[in-house]
């Protein structure tokens, strides 16, 4: 019974999380919870990210830290990078997901920079 | 040999941590202007770093994490945030300082003003970050850096009064002109270039680069117990040289050149030789552990993908944004001519202040035994870290009114 | 909703006594991961201690060093689980229902 109880607060949030090969994805910036659900409130989704992360703070740093991410969006849709909860295959140090970096929705700003800037210069 | 290359991690940590520009030119400064009486602080600022850089380097074997990476989830968000900034701050004062000390270094040898080289040293800089593989980089600069045992060579053929020495050494005593708030304040220098946070940022990471294990804690120890007193013993002897020869000339040492007069006295121009070849390969890494470090924090406060995990450099196009930035942002700065003696001296002490926000994370997760398993804190290393804790809180609070009362060092 | 629209917010009773903040979210785990369809929200940790939670002080797993684990320990160690059941959640805050006295320590409270 011990071992099913997970403290949001303390083991997943600002962790970092992997994919299936060990790759870095992020750190667990927000949990959203769905409250519709008929046995009551879930975390349904790992939310990562700068549009995520900027929203944890106040005033102007949080207006830095969002916008970056939010120019870079071609569709203007301003939702946070999001992660299935299904994807998650443990909790440890690390949140390890069951797959590989290819399967996942892309960071904007990695993206943006590996084809405008850092993906220009040779050996890349 | 392989044994051997593998304290190679510990050995250029130190060696590019604690033989940089800066203790290089304090611990001449200071043995020129106070003697061995401030020698008891790079001892204690060596145990310090010597267990700051153990516990994590294990929690890195353990948990594959490098130390930034578990200051957000301890401190939270907002708070780790102001840690990143200021330990960024002080990395890029640090490299900028170390890019000038490697154009200087080439300056000694070729007599072409150090202002020109800087730029060719930062190309060097980030193409040796953008493809040397870590390991060889490893080897190869902190290798060379032990070039600098040659003072403690100098010292040998200077002759000196060894029990006098020692004897001076255990008793520290303000020298007669000097006031107690400025002996203090290059205590707190030393311990400061002794125990730098980029030290432990880069030595953590290092750890996950070379994928440690619960089977690498051995080397772990071995690494810090055989790098950092290395590092420790070439300081000490240039400050040792330094107080034989400039002390009595009254040598105001403000420039590198000056910190290689004993050598030329004792060694002639093969121990000068030596000791260029040294200092260049202690500041070129000094330059790639800070430009890195700068990174490092970056990459790991935010999740981002760092290092040679990255099987190519665009995977990790975020890291490498943020060294080309900052390697940018430090040419410019040594471009300005600002004098980099001045630099370190002032990111030294910076660095010592800073130190608890970095430390005690690390000292909480070294205890928990939901990371560590078995291998948290014993009570004996837990007295120590505790100790260390306490110090550097105090140094902390003493630094910025000694700073202002002794208008840095005056 | 976030996880972060709870933690931080100060908790108080429908009567208006202060309870102090909502330190920590406990989910429950239904089955394996990679099928649950989510953790459960099974409540929430109320409590004084902020830093001392984040640091880790709260759980058995960090037993020193000393110094620490006797100062922020204490801090930690006033907690009270409140099952969702009894929360209202509004902008600002969290209202309670249960009674103040009915409420225990996380430890003693299972899922």
């Amino acid at each position: 019974m011990a071992d099913q109880i997970l403290y949001a607060g303390r083991q997943l949030l600002d962790r970092q999380i992997a994919t299936s090969e060990g790759r870095s994805v992020g750190k667990v910036d927000d949990l959203e919870i769905d409250l519709d659900q008929p046995g009551g409130p879930v975390v349904a989704a790992l939310l990562t990210g700068q549009i995520a992360l900027g929203a944890r703070f106040r005033g102007r740093l949080s207006v830095w830290v969002t916008s970056i991410a939010q120019r870079l969006r071609a569709s203007g849709d301003l939702e946070p990078r999001r992660l299935d909860i299904r994807l998650v295959s443990s909790v440890a140090a690390t949140v390890t997901l069951r797959v590989p970096h290819g399967d996942l929705p892309p960071a904007d700003l990695e993206a943006w920079l590996a084809e405008h800037f850092i993906g220009r210069i040779p050996g890349a | 040999m392989k044994k051997l290359l593998q304290i190679a991690l510990g050995v250029l940590t130190a060696i590019g941590g604690f033989v940089d520009i800066g203790d290089f030119v304090t611990s001449a400064v200071v043995g020129a202007r106070f003697g061995m009486s401030l020698a008891w602080a790079i001892l204690v600022g060596t145990l310090g770093i010597v267990v700051y850089a153990e516990m994590s380097g294990r929690v890195a074997a353990l948990t594959k994490r490098a130390v930034f990476d578990v200051v957000r989830e301890r401190l939270g968000v907002r708070f780790a945030m102001a840690n990143l900034f200021s330990a960024y701050f002080i990395n890029l004062l640090t490299l900028t300082a170390e890019l000038a000390g490697v154009a200087i270094a080439i300056e000694l040898a070729t007599s072409v003003n150090y202002l020109l080289w800087v730029p060719i040293v930062g190309l060097v800089v980030w193409l040796v970050v953008w493809k040397l593989p870590f390991e060889v980089m490893e080897n190869a600069f902190g290798m060379l850096g032990l070039c600098l045992l040659v003072f403690i060579i100098a010292l040998w053929q200077l002759g000196p009064d060894w029990s006098g020495m020692l004897d001076h050494a255990s008793h520290p005593t303000v020298p007669q002109g000097e006031g107690h708030p400025t002996w203090w304040y290059y205590a707190i220098g030393l311990f400061g270039a002794a125990m730098t946070p980029y030290e432990v940022f880069f030595f953590s990471s290092g750890a996950v680069e070379e994928r440690w294990g619960r089977q690498d804690l051995i080397t772990n120890r071995l690494n810090v117990f055989v790098g950092f007193p290395l590092g420790a013993a070439i300081s000490l002897s240039i400050m040792a040289c330094s107080a034989l020869v400039l002390g009595p000339l009254h040598v105001e040492v403000s420039h590198v050149s000056q910190v290689g007069l004993p050598i030329a006295l004792a060694l002639g121009k093969l121990g000068v030789a030596a000791m260029l070849v040294g200092f260049f390969a202690a500041t070129f890494g000094a330059s790639l552990e800070t430009l890195l470090s700068a990174g490092y924090t970056f990459a790991q406060y935010f999740g981002w993908t760092w290092g040679k995990a990255a099987s190519r450099p665009r995977e990790a196009s975020r890291f490498q944004t943020v060294l080309l930035i900052s390697l940018f942002a430090a040419m410019a700065l040594a471009l300005t001519t600002i004098d980099p003696v001045k630099v370190t001296e002032y990111s030294v002490v910076l660095s010592a202040a800073a130190l608890p926000l970095t430390y005690f994370p690390i000292l909480v997760i070294a205890n928990d035994r939901g990371y560590m398993g078995d291998k948290a804190n014993g009570w004996f290393s837990n007295t120590i870290a505790t100790g260390y804790l306490v110090i550097i809180v105090a140094v902390t609070l003493v630094t910025l009114p000694l700073m202002i009362a002794t208008k840095a060092g005056m | 909703m976030r996880i972060t629209d709870l933690i931080g917010k100060p908790a108080v009773h429908d009567d208006g006594t202060a309870l102090g903040t909502v330190q920590d979210v406990r989910l429950v785990r239904e089955g394996p991961y990679g099928e649950a369809a989510g953790l459960r929200v099974d409540g929430v940790i109320v409590g004084k201690g902020g830093a001392a939670v984040r640091l880790g002080y709260a759980s058995p797993d960090l037993t020193g060093p000393w110094l620490l684990t006797a100062v922020l320990g204490r801090r930690a160690r006033h907690a009270l689980f409140v099952p969702w059941s009894e929360l209202t959640v509004e902008d600002e805050r969290l209202l309670v229902h249960a009674v103040r006295d009915s409420l225990r320590h996380p430890r003693e409270v299972g899922p």
